[in-house]
């Protein structure tokens, strides 16, 4: 419990005092910050926790908000007014990208084409890759069979190591070509740098996983 | 107070340091950025320890490890920099993750109460205050506040704050320098998350000389002052007519 009074008459949550008491709180708040905003020496080492009411405010005697910080430096009571309560806490976060500021969409393919027509494409979206520290293994391979002549065979891994096409071929005259798509949609980022806010829910990239594509990208 | 000046000659150091390879203009080989060698015109040579503008903004920053985890390394920074505690960003992270509401930080980051949990469990006492800037400095004590950057909600710790500006280790980019005007607008609330405990070293490490030098600003002002000038340009061969 955050902002509990200490003293078991005035126990409650979230610094308000029971209504019962609430007459008294208000008279010992009003005492104690009257010290607080007079100032004082520093007492301890250590910034008081929240003991009493702190009502000035509403008194008109001085702004507890504005005050606390002192009180807490001259070792007196703090305004309870303004320290934040757990639930306002909780909500403030802060990442990378925030929800209703801009989503990120990812798209990775990779095809190997023999002769010309496309033998094996495997595709990685973002749901691949986030689920997870990395890439989640994802192993797809094909044999294109030439009958006596040979054969081509294509592997293609992916994995918290990175993304790899492994060609295994045993057949002359053969033109083999990888290619790799990778795209990167970045909605509602042009309203974020107008100060405004796109709808939707932020995805983000872990680390490991921008590592993982970069290493692929520079093989 | 002792510890201010000894940063304060360290960054005296790094400023010399820059001054000699400016005016002496000398060959010199550096073989790390921590240890330079200098080579004046006269053949002598000493060592002095420099640090890059890029190593100075990152001295007493905690870098965050993901792109989501500069409340993690906010709270690493506050404790290592400014409490004495040195702390990585890996123990933060693996704590508050532990425990807090893993889907919200995974989607949003981590909240000002699961910093409030870590340090409460390591002894420290921590709360939110709703306070103006003007008080946090009165009181000078580091803060952990959140900023809001076009959406981008991102905590950042500040580290001083004078008359004119506001300077923030900032998680992601290192020690940055803010005009108070500026940094009013970034500011995603008026809550300020300070810790209670240990208030005499907050003290001493709030507002230090070595982390001001970090983000040194140019000089601002005439190079050569316009009455100097003329006594210069007047008495130049003229090339008009006589």
């Amino acid at each position: 419990m955050l902002n509990s009074i200490e003293h078991p008459m005035f126990r409650t949550i979230a610094g308000r005092p029971a209504s019962g008491l609430r007459r008294f709180a208000v008279m010992l708040g009003l005492v104690l910050a009257t010290g607080a905003c007079a100032g004082g020496e520093m007492v301890s080492g250590t910034l008081p926790s929240g003991d009493a009411a702190c009502q000035v405010d509403r008194a008109g005697l001085c702004d507890a908000r504005e005050n606390v910080l002192i009180a807490m430096a001259s070792g007196r009571a703090i305004a309870q007014d303004a320290v934040v309560e757990e639930e306002v806490l909780e909500e403030q976060r802060g990442g990378f990208i925030s929800v209703g500021g801009f989503q990120v969409d990812f798209g990775f393919e990779f095809s190997t084409m023999v002769n010309g027509s496309s033998q094996l494409t495997t595709v990685l979206t973002l749901n691949d890759i986030i689920s997870g520290n990395g890439i989640v293994p994802n192993l797809n391979s094909i044999s294109v069979s030439n009958g006596a002549a040979g054969g081509t065979d294509i592997i293609h891994a992916a994995g918290p190591d990175g993304i790899s096409a492994t060609i295994l071929n045993s057949q002359d005259g053969v033109q083999i070509e990888n290619v790799s798509t990778l795209a990167i949609d970045i909605i509602g980022l042009r309203n974020v740098r107008k100060g405004g806010r796109a709808l939707g829910n932020g995805r983000r990239m872990p680390m490991e996983t921008q590592q993982s594509i970069i290493r692929s990208l520079a093989r | 107070m002792s510890s201010q000046l000894s940063l304060s000659n360290k960054a005296a150091a790094v400023f010399f340091a820059a001054a000699v390879t400016l005016s002496a203009m000398a060959p010199f080989s550096s073989a790390r950025a921590a240890d330079a060698r200098f080579v004046s015109a006269g053949g002598m040579s000493f060592n002095l320890k420099v640090q890059s503008i890029k190593e100075r903004k990152w001295h007493s920053v905690v870098r965050q490890e993901r792109d989501f985890s500069c409340g993690s390394a906010a709270v690493a920074t506050l404790l290592s920099y400014h409490y004495g505690r040195p702390t990585e960003e890996v123990e933060v992270f693996d704590a508050m993750f532990a425990v807090g509401d893993r889907q919200k930080i995974m989607a949003q980051g981590f909240s000002l109460l699961d910093m409030k949990r870590f340090l409460d469990a390591r002894g420290y006492t921590a709360d939110g205050f709703r306070v103006s800037l003007d008080k946090l400095a009165e009181v000078g004590v580091p803060a952990i506040v959140l900023l809001d950057l076009y959406g981008y909600k991102h905590f950042v710790v500040i580290k001083g704050v004078t008359a004119e500006h506001v300077l923030v280790g900032d998680p992601s980019r290192g020690i940055q320098r803010y005009k108070r005007t500026d940094f009013g607008k970034l500011l995603a609330n008026d809550i300020v998350f300070v810790v209670r405990t240990q208030v005499e070293i907050a003290k001493a490490n709030f507002n230090l000389v070595d982390d001001w030098s970090a983000h040194p600003s140019a000089p601002f002002g005439p190079a050569v002052s316009q009455s100097s000038l003329a006594n210069i340009t007047i008495y130049l061969p003229g090339t008009g007519t006589r």
